[in-house]
């Protein structure tokens, strides 16, 4: 049945209209089937969400667009493996994931340092002179900038492990249980994690607002 | 008057993300905002963190950049092609199964004969007993036996059977047990970690690649 399923899908080519109502396991199947244009709208779907959840984790504009780029010809490599009882989502963001821990693994091997992905403790003498100017402007724009400069540079400062669950969770939007596959972590540690980076993010941030 | 529940600091720390995210119980809801109401310290934790949270709305999205789709298909088509030219050293998964399974019969059927070939000193019958170095002899020698007129293709000379055997379990893996290790500038990586560690086959791959 399944069989024939997949011959009537390659009869009749989907056209984009109807391969975009399908949801992800459903473009799985059709791309599978023969509908080339399916694996373009996955990418579509998920390169900026992964961009973002990879930039955010390594802090490398040009190296999280290679490593999302490498997750999704990983997932092209992989697709007819892929368990379509199990959420797309998901085991995309592993890939995603797991290229991000190693990139951060493999520069905390190398002499050159990346600034941005040096995850200090909690020290008072880690944080940058920036953060203590509390000469406010009265200007709107000044403002919100700022405090995106603030917003985003927290969010590098947390340790790999709990940035990795607070951007899954807060920019994101995945689930515990999500993040627990993901992360590869039981639901206990995703939770204790969580409070952690909310608890850092939030000594860094409050004082600015 | 029923009394409320009464968290410790520790508990409504514990609890603090899954109450922001209003995944608790009722009654749990409620012992955490009654502590809140009564101890300053968790109650300015709460506050912060709600607050801190909303900042996040200001960050901006990132967009991939112009030609990210233009690299990705190239990258896409380069994978294709490099991915046709390690195939003829992967022995195909099913191939394993009927060369084991050939090799059980030809040895099955070498006991048997030397068994009923062999003459009985008291004439009762002889219990069908395999002698350890006749199942040695029988053992497959890949050139010799008909299982080698099925073997895959291969480029270079067979290494010793579980060696072998790493690289069909690998190629029959379901692509979740995959460890995706990533190593900048490797591509291609349908070798797992424990494939590469076997010297057998890391002479396969010397071979083929010419080294």
């Amino acid at each position: 049945m399944r069989q024939a399923a997949l011959k009537l899908e390659q009869a009749k080519p989907l056209g984009r209209a109807q391969l975009e109502g399908l949801d992800d396991n459903a473009l799985v199947t059709s791309y599978l089937g023969g509908a080339s244009r399916a694996f373009d709208l996955l990418v579509e779907r998920y390169q900026t969400r992964l961009l973002n959840f990879v930039y955010r984790t390594v802090g490398d504009r040009e190296r999280a667009e290679d490593l999302v780029q490498e997750a999704f010809v990983r997932v092209h490599r992989h697709l007819a493996r892929f368990d379509r009882s199990k959420k797309f989502s998901t085991w995309i963001y592993t890939i995603a994931s797991n290229l991000a821990k190693n990139e951060l693994r493999n520069r905390s091997r190398n002499p050159l340092v990346y600034f941005q992905t040096m995850t200090s403790g909690w020290e008072d003498e880690d944080r940058p002179l920036e953060f203590e100017d509390t000469n406010a402007r009265p200007d709107d724009e000044f403002d919100r900038k700022h405090l995106r400069e603030l917003v985003d540079a927290a969010v590098k400062r947390l340790p790999t492990h709990h940035r990795e669950v607070f951007v899954l969770r807060e920019l994101e939007g995945r689930s515990y249980e999500e993040i627990a596959e993901i992360t590869h972590c039981n639901l206990g540690t995703v939770k204790s994690r969580l409070n952690r980076a909310r608890s850092a993010f939030a000594e860094i941030v409050q004082p600015a607002l | 008057m029923p009394r409320r529940p009464s968290l410790s600091c520790r508990q409504f720390r514990q609890l603090h993300a899954e109450y922001v995210d209003g995944y608790l119980c009722g009654e749990r809801t409620e012992a955490m905002r009654a502590h809140g109401d009564d101890c300053a310290a968790c109650s300015t934790l709460d506050v912060s963190v709600r607050r801190s949270l909303l900042a996040l709305q200001t960050l901006p999205t990132i967009e991939p950049s112009a030609d990210f789709r233009e690299r990705l298909h190239e990258r896409l088509e380069l994978s294709q092609v490099t991915e046709r030219a390690p195939r003829r050293l992967r022995i195909q998964a099913p191939m394993r199964g009927i060369r084991w399974g050939l090799a059980s019969v030809v040895t099955a059927a070498s006991v048997a004969f030397l068994v009923l070939a062999a003459p009985s000193k008291t004439g009762r019958p002889v219990s069908p007993r395999p002698a350890p170095t006749l199942a040695r002899a029988s053992m497959p020698a890949a050139p010799a036996l008909p299982v080698a007129r099925v073997a895959p293709v291969l480029t270079v000379p067979a290494p010793v059977a579980p060696a072998r055997v790493d690289v069909v379990n690998y190629a029959a893996q379901p692509a979740e047990s995959f460890r995706f290790e990533a190593l900048p500038g490797v591509t291609a990586v349908r070798r797992s970690p424990s494939m590469l560690a076997s010297p057998s086959v890391r002479l396969q791959l010397a071979s083929f690649s010419g080294q």
